[in-house]
């Protein structure tokens, strides 16, 4: 019940930081994004299920401010989720570079899905797009949000499940 | 010692993945209305907690509301002012056309009501006025609303104003969309200024005010006094008589100003 309620917190905590910071830490228009880099260290430290639980919250909160595409977040940012779950079996989840490398990758696979989708599989718009936002995004976000949570309190740093992490 | 084995999720990991992959398929093949639908549903629950925490279920759309209407009342000011500013070049123009004299443009004196001496004939105010300025008999005083009434004696820093609470004083006064002129004067048994002398064809009307005339040329042209609480004919028959209730409550004047020349 408490991991479910931190979660749920930080959930909510990372949308208004985002909402609220986010543009104000815009680089060049490019914006990190928290909400991916929160699904990357929650499947990261949690596994799987805690992953495709927690990009399925964030997908759903986001898309019910864009119903245009509401369920099209929910599912990549599972599918994030459950990817970084996946890999936290077999590295080292306490080296700062992991869940960097995890955010850069993730981010960019989910961008171009997310391109691929919206522009009704018009490959080369969607590559554009990403081309020219996403890779600045991912970079962005590998290199700030760990740099961040190494600067966080112990006690405030993302946790993984008693006697994994 | 037996160990309770942990209770194994009904759903593996695949199994939770693939739930959410279809509820996010519902959402998607549902259409555009169940996707708004649905979002409408979940802002209101989910977010409902922080918006009660924040207030923002409440006062905001109320805000927004009040600040459309100032938006739009102030966008209409803007147009009305263009079309003021228009009409008072036009008014220069056709001045010019018909050499007329220029009109004169007046400063305010802002004076402090610095005691109030009622009497069996009316009432005066003494105002204390700016160190410097020029005061003399006759000068109109003005509060927010429209004409106070004038000047009566001047002294160094201070004055003695007449109101239109003394049956004294005598104001040439006209309806503002009729043109209608007569003389106002206060009638001290029925709480009014009376606009008399007005001709029979007067109807007092919401959108009419009285105003100053500028005959007798004591106060400029245009300034309000009061609005029209009723019309009779007066005693003789010949004319009507109009009564009139004075924009400013002369009984809690505490800042006026002088009608500068």
């Amino acid at each position: 019940m408490a991991t479910l309620l931190r979660v749920l917190l930080t959930t909510f905590a990372v949308l208004l930081l985002e909402g609220t910071v986010g543009s104000r830490i815009a680089i060049a228009g490019m914006r990190p994004d928290l909400s991916l880099a929160w699904v990357v260290y929650a499947g990261l430290l949690g596994g799987r299920r805690r992953g495709v639980l927690v990009g399925l919250l964030v997908g759903l909160l986001q898309g019910c401010l864009d119903p245009e595409w509401l369920g099209l977040e929910g599912l990549l940012l599972a599918a994030v989720g459950f990817a970084a779950g996946g890999t936290a079996a077999g590295v080292n989840r306490s080296h700062p570079l992991v869940p960097a490398a995890l955010m850069f990758l993730l981010l960019l696979a989910h961008d171009l899905v997310r391109g691929l989708v919206v522009t009704g599989g018009a490959v080369g718009d969607a590559f554009s797009q990403w081309a020219r936002f996403s890779l600045g995004t991912a970079l962005y976000t590998a290199l700030l949000v760990p740099a961040a949570v190494a600067l966080l309190p112990l006690g405030a740093r993302p946790r993984g499940r008693r006697g994994v992490s | 010692m037996v160990r309770r084995r942990a209770a194994r999720p009904v759903l593996g990991d695949w199994g939770v993945l693939a739930a959410a992959a279809l509820i996010c398929t519902v959402f998607l093949a549902g259409g555009v209305a169940l996707r708004v639908d649905a979002a409408r549903l979940l802002r209101q629950t989910l977010f409902l907690p922080f918006r009660l925490v924040l207030g923002y279920g409440t006062h905001p759309p109320d805000l927004r509301g009040e600040a459309e209407r100032l938006r739009l009342a102030l966008a209409s000011r803007n147009l009305e002012t263009i079309d003021c500013e228009e009409a008072r070049r036009e008014n220069q123009r056709l001045r010019d056309l018909v050499d007329f004299a220029a009109r004169e443009t007046r400063v305010l004196l802002p004076a402090e009501v610095i005691g109030r001496a009622p009497d069996r004939f009316g009432e005066t105010l003494i105002l204390a006025t700016p160190a410097g300025a020029t005061v003399r008999s006759g000068q109109p005083v003005l509060g927010v609303g429209g004409l106070v009434g004038c000047v009566v004696e001047a002294g160094a820093g201070e004055c003695q104003v007449r109101t239109l609470r003394n049956a004294a004083l005598r104001v040439s006064g006209m309806l503002s969309v009729s043109r209608l002129s007569g003389m106002l004067r206060w009638r001290p048994g029925a709480g009014v200024l009376v606009l008399e002398g007005v001709p029979l064809s007067a109807v007092a009307s919401d959108s009419e005010q009285v105003i100053t005339s500028g005959f007798g040329r004591i106060f400029p042209k245009g300034i309000p006094v009061g609005s029209i609480a009723s019309a009779r004919d007066d005693s003789t028959g010949m004319a009507r008589e109009i009564l009139v209730r004075p924009f400013v409550d002369l009984e809690r004047v505490e800042e006026l100003y002088l009608l500068g020349d």
